[in-house]
């Protein structure tokens, strides 16, 4: 998907999951495959994310075409099985982006963050 | 050692390079959380992706279902007509094996037209027709088996019935098998 056709596309709304998801992507870079998001998101987000509902996850973000894949060399640590690295796409970024923009909006002047709400 | 039983189980409800993928990574973690934790989460995560394969379009999957159930039913009826329209059938060594033969052929062949009927969708719709079946029979049989135990061609019928399930998903994996998981994933993920 180029550019232009993220721009024509209907916004695509992504759920909270989703968006901690793609940020942990993003956070990992070149080394985003299964078990490092899942210890990203335990270690920054604080979450146990059960295996099952991560790779569901990953497989519809990939048919939305916010994410996708390619498969690395096989290691033998994980028994001659390749990994499946995922990265964000420019439509990913794009709906995250609109997604946070949303919260900043929301916050703007609440001042949860500081745990000082008025 | 690497378990291709695992990764058969999650390609029939994912592709084939996403099974290993998903296999590896729980390899990978098993070196320090262990077997029990492993083969805990190989089932948990086969059922998400089953879930998953089946709720991305509930209504294509009902129908997958409903047409599970179609094609199922000739063969049932088949199977039944051959030992209660025969009279020389019934109490026969032939009565018994035609029932079987008719219903596990029967489920047999639904689990593979299903899948190439809707080679994404069909291993979900079988495995959803399989958990129906065992449910319905398990809880209207069970409670009548449990009555009238001596009744003996009702519980071969009824014991004939929940193992047909297996016939049902083996053909549905040898189809997947065969249609889907040698195919490249570019042309499986347009299904």
């Amino acid at each position: 998907m180029n550019y232009n056709e993220v721009q024509m596309a209907a916004p695509v709304n992504l759920g909270e999951f989703e968006q901690l998801v793609l940020l942990a992507i993003l956070r990992l870079r070149d080394d985003a495959y299964g078990v490092t998001i899942r210890a990203e998101l335990a270690d920054r987000a604080g979450r146990t994310v059960a295996p099952g509902a991560l790779y569901t996850a990953l497989e519809r973000l990939e048919t939305k075409g916010l994410i996708t894949s390619r498969m690395s060399d096989p290691t033998p640590q994980r028994g001659g099985r390749a990994k499946r690295l995922v990265t964000v796409t420019a439509a990913g970024v794009e709906a995250l982006t609109r997604a946070l923009q949303a919260y900043e909006r929301l916050l703007d002047g609440l001042n949860l963050v500081r745990g000082a709400h008025a | 050692m690497r378990d291709n039983a695992v990764e058969r189980l999650f390609s029939l409800f994912t592709s084939s390079d996403r099974a290993v993928a998903i296999a590896g990574d729980l390899a990978e973690e098993r070196e320090q959380r262990g077997w029990i934790w492993f083969w805990l989460h190989v089932v948990s995560v086969a059922c998400a992706l089953w879930r998953s394969a089946a709720t991305e379009a509930p209504l294509r999957v009902l129908a997958l279902v409903l047409a599970g159930l179609a094609l199922l039913s000739a063969p049932a009826f088949g199977g039944v007509a051959a030992v209660f329209l025969v009279p020389q059938l019934m109490d026969s060594p032939v009565g018994w094996i035609a029932l079987p033969f008719f219903w596990w052929g029967g489920a047999l062949w639904t689990g593979a037209s299903l899948v190439a009927l809707a080679p994404r969708r069909g291993m979900a719709a079988c495995a959803m027709l399989a958990v129906a079946g065992e449910a319905l029979l398990i809880g209207f049989g069970g409670p009548a088996v449990w009555r009238d135990p001596s009744n003996t061609d009702f519980v071969f019928f009824c014991t004939t019935g929940l193992l047909a399930t297996i016939p049902l998903l083996a053909g549905a994996a040898v189809a997947r098998r065969r249609f889907v998981i040698q195919r490249p994933l570019s042309q499986e993920q347009h299904q």
